[in-house]
């Protein structure tokens, strides 16, 4: 109880709140404008923050990260042009709605059912996180190993089109990670007698320069934006229109929950598939769907901003993020020292507590910007990339010398950026790439244990993995979803589907 | 596009895997026991192979077969220096590695003040107030902001 009340009393100190209100804002914008990333943004405050109190680090960063999902519905809504992943099914009746001269009207309902789905979205978090919590602190080298591979291929093979793809990019993730001085035997690893790499490659410049320059770099090969919407009018919708999508907000926001805590699933894809439920179970909309429906951007946007809470479950009970948003906070927390997984809620529960008040909070300016400045602020998303992208070029440089000062982090920002700009052109993800790197350490400390525990023999080391019940059945769920995904197993499915369909004949 | 870039790709990776399996093996203490420093890197070689066999067997299949898998297509406008998109691209590139190399030698300041508006002028902005704008705007901005708010050290 008492870690309870301090985090409220630390969140609601002057400097605390005028960090999450400027993190909340400065997250819209960021969150609005087309060519600028969620990811853009994190990374780059997780480096500017890098030298601050906890506190006030998470208040700049949570509440960017509650803009930025939320900011996006301005740009699908006024320019048919998504500012964020998330808020492309947005798009599908906001942009129809602000041709219809109700632009403000869509924005306030995205922003009130935005509000109200991450505030659902916490709500989960605090009734989920303790049992799992629980039942994680029973975990062993073993278990820890499997939880973090699970994580990392999960998101490796959900995230993208192609499962090896994901895979691999996860795999070069953890050997950028291994690069460096191996910590059992301070033996150099990989480091080719280079000096420079000897303290290995700090995940910090790596994140700048695969979220941050590559996405510059890929952005400005595409066409400058020249129109859209920005005469908003009435923003805030009737108080019985709102009343009345409730159960469809709460759905949606479940879906949200859900999808977050699963790795690899996302706000993009929370989104889509709220709004795939919004249409078959909505019998009266107020339009048809994809022309104008109030009930498209309900679906949307309660799902997207409940997504946070629900990426929140696997990283502070388990140290798995959700998505890649959640695995740069994750960067942040380890940057100060905290270690997320179960030991975080019991060692450091203050912590925990404060990020719930945070993000709490941080829905609030939400909910007070997203309705109040909209009318001043939506010209913001016809910012011209030619003029934005050598400014986010500026500050990624900025941010690698921040961590520690070193000009070579500032090579290493151009560098990873190329490689992050070829990997989107030949349709590798960037997102299992930065988790590798991010979880490699925890996964090689686990997995050395694990061997140590089992007497450094394979076969013993196997059986303790296939018998233990969690390890168990993680292993087996990864197996199914490997599988599942590979060509040998589609082949199977549209073999067993064609034999269906001709003996029905 | 997609199928000779796949085969080009999944080469490169094996060979990638091939010699991080080479280098893990030659790590001390290989082969005493399993907790040894080159083993996790052996098995993410061994990983980065197997990933890249497929991606490469794949190809090869659907090149024989001139199957077109449901992959969008390789964007190669942002390749070409003959496309508009293309030469953006590079040049936006060329420029951001000119101006991490002039940083090292001139700090932070001057190559900045060069940075933004040439390469914004570069790539499109004629507009001599937003040049000027950009020029002085920002480095002010950022002197305020990252010297006095967030008291961080410019390179």
């Amino acid at each position: 109880m008492d870690f309870f009340i301090e985090s409220f009393k630390l969140i609601l100190t002057p400097t605390n709140l005028a960090l999450l209100a400027a993190g909340t804002f400065g997250g819209i914008l960021v969150g609005a404008i087309p060519g600028l990333s969620g990811g853009m943004a994190l990374t780059l405050l997780v480096s500017f923050t890098y030298g601050w109190g906890i506190e006030q680090a998470m208040s700049l960063i949570v509440g960017a990260w509650v803009g930025v999902v939320y900011g996006g519905s301005w740009s699908a809504i006024l320019l048919n042009m998504p500012g964020a992943p998330s808020a492309i099914a947005t798009s599908f009746d906001g942009y129809p709605l602000a041709l219809k001269g109700k632009g403000g009207e869509a924005i306030g309902m995205a922003t009130i059912m935005s509000f109200i789905g991450g505030l659902f979205g916490l709500l989960l978090l605090l009734i989920a996180a303790p049992p799992i919590k629980n039942i994680a602190l029973r975990f062993g080298a073993h278990e820890y190993f499997v939880v973090t591979l699970f994580g990392l291929i999960l998101v490796g093979s959900l995230t993208g089109k192609n499962l090896s793809r994901g895979i691999l990019a996860a795999a070069l993730g953890i050997f950028i990670g291994i690069i460096g001085m191996d910590p059992g035997s301070g033996i150099p690893r990989f480091t080719f007698g280079n000096v420079y790499l000897l303290g290995g490659i700090h995940f910090i410049p790596v994140l700048i320069g695969l979220f941050c320059l590559s996405e510059a770099f890929y952005q400005i090969g595409h066409s400058t934006l020249i129109g859209g919407i920005t005469k908003i009018g009435r923003i805030l919708p009737s108080p019985k229109s709102v009343y009345m999508k409730i159960p469809l907000t709460i759905r949606s926001s479940l879906i949200g929950v859900i999808s977050g805590a699963i790795p690899g699933v996302g706000a993009d894809i929370a989104a889509l598939l709220s709004y795939g439920q919004a249409q078959r179970t909505v019998k009266k909309p107020s339009a048809e769907f994809g022309k104008g429906a109030y009930e498209g951007i309900i679906a949307t946007e309660s799902a997207n901003n409940a997504c946070i809470g629900g990426t929140l479950i696997p990283m502070l009970t388990l140290g798995i993020p959700g998505d890649s948003s959640t695995a740069i906070v994750l960067g942040a927390m380890l940057l100060h020292g905290l270690r997320p997984g179960p030991m975080l809620m019991v060692e450091q529960p203050g912590f925990y507590w404060l990020m719930i008040f945070t993000m709490i909070v941080a829905n609030f300016f939400m909910l007070i910007f997203g309705l109040g400045t909209v009318s001043y602020c939506a010209r913001i998303v016809m910012i011209r990339k030619e003029i934005l992208m050598p400014l986010i070029i500026m500050f990624a440089i900025i941010g690698a010398f921040s961590v520690q000062y070193n000009i070579i982090h500032i090579y290493m920002v151009v560098f990873f950026g190329v490689v992050g700009y070829l990997m989107r052109i030949y349709q590798f993800p960037v997102g299992p790439m930065v988790l590798g790197v991010i979880l490699s350490s925890l996964l090689e400390m686990n997995f050395r244990r694990a061997v140590v525990i089992s007497s450094n023999d394979v076969l013993q080391l196997l059986t303790d993995l296939a018998t233990r019940p969690i390890s168990a059945i993680l292993l087996l769920v990864l197996f199914i979803v490997i599988v599942g995904r590979s060509p040998l197993a589609r082949f199977i499915i549209k073999t067993l589907f064609r034999r269906n369909a001709e003996e029905g004949k | 596009m997609n199928k000779i870039a796949d085969i080009v790709i999944g080469a490169l990776f094996i060979l990638i895997g091939i010699l991080i399996v080479v280098f893990s093996i030659q790590l001390p203490h290989w082969g005493e026991n399993l907790n040894n420093p080159g083993m996790l890197p052996f098995l993410v070689g061994v990983l980065i192979i197997l990933c890249s066999l497929s991606i490469l067997v794949n190809a090869i299949k659907n090149k024989v077969k001139n199957i077109n898998d449901d992959r969008e297509s390789v964007p190669v406008n942002l390749l070409k220096w003959s496309t508009l998109e293309g030469r953006r691209t590079y040049i936006f590139i060329v420029s951001t590695i000119i101006y991490v190399l002039a940083i090292k030698q001139f700090h932070f300041y001057l190559p900045t003040i060069a940075f933004l508006p040439i390469t914004s002028f570069l790539l499109g902005v004629r507009s001599p107030i937003k040049l000027i704008s950009i020029t002085i705007i920002s480095p002010l901005a950022v002197y305020l902001i990252f010297n006095y708010a967030f008291n961080i050290m410019l390179p």
